[in-house]
């Protein structure tokens, strides 16, 4: 049983360009940029929920990511990122949850963000934001 | 009542000792700076990248809601629904289990808690894999 922390064996993966990453509190997000049509401020007066909320904070003002459906949700920071990343696949324990709104994970900036829908984050927060 | 002497892993979350079937356990890991997932209850610490997994890292002090302490060291679990990983402080090794395997409790976490068991050298709840994976899928 051998003790390890081998990442150079890495199985191939798919890849993705044009991402959006998003920091709320301590915790890091990204998204598609495809599936974001504008980026506006957020305030506490915005009818969207905000990413701090998953992580256990209380919003704050920052940036909103909007969705072509409408849907937005708040951070607190958002930068481009035009490289190509590699995605990962959702674990199995974690398919359902945060209403099946991670689509991946992805290697960006020398670490692992969870890749989100934008639309179904959104939901998810604002259905259940006050109870996380 | 069963009784038990397969062979376990043991390893100790926290004060208290666990024991998973070896056949179920596939590696102990030296885990990197987790990233959190959002939502996540506070049992599941974050998740890392091994080998072009994403792998989900739970506490099962916090679980069981006993005193956790830090580590980055983990039993990597590989089963056949989904793989993840359990935190351990200590590992004691392979060691056979005795006991009966009767659930620790009647809900919660704890039905998929067996017991009480022990190895030569110390009281152990024995887990249940896939019943364990199954609760912490649904949300834990």
């Amino acid at each position: 049983m051998p003790e390890s922390q081998d990442l150079s064996r890495e199985r191939p993966s798919a890849m993705v360009a044009g991402l959006l990453l998003c920091r709320a509190a301590d915790g890091h997000l990204a998204f598609r940029a495809r599936d974001v049509v504008q980026v506006e401020a957020w305030s506490a007066s915005a009818r969207s929920p905000h990413a701090r909320l998953a992580f256990g904070y209380s919003p704050q003002q920052g940036r909103a990511l909007v969705s072509a459906d409408g849907d937005a949700v708040g951070v607190d920071e958002v930068s481009v990122f035009a490289e190509p990343a590699s995605v990962l696949a959702t674990p199995a324990l974690l398919q359902s949850a945060l209403g099946q709104s991670i689509a991946g994970f992805v290697f960006a900036r020398d670490r692992l963000w969870p890749l989100l829908r934008l639309s179904e984050f959104s939901r998810f927060l604002t259905a259940h934001g006050g109870m996380l | 009542m069963s009784e038990q002497r397969q062979s376990h892993l043991v390893f100790a979350c926290g004060q208290s000792w666990f024991a998973i079937p070896a056949d179920a356990a596939s590696e102990v890991v030296s885990f990197p700076e987790l990233t959190r997932v959002p939502g996540a209850p506070p049992h599941l610490l974050g998740v890392f990248a091994h080998r072009g997994e994403v792998i989900p890292v739970v506490d099962l002090a916090v679980l069981v809601g006993t005193q956790a302490e830090s580590t980055q060291r983990a039993v990597l679990l590989r089963l056949p629904r989904g793989s993840l990983a359990l935190t351990a402080n200590k590992v004691a090794g392979v060691s056979p289990v005795q006991g009966k395997l009767e659930p620790l409790g009647g809900n919660g976490v704890r039905m998929h808690l067996r017991g009480p068991a022990r190895t030569a050298r110390s009281e152990v709840a024995v887990i249940d894999p896939e019943g364990l994976f199954d609760f912490l899928s649904q949300g834990g």
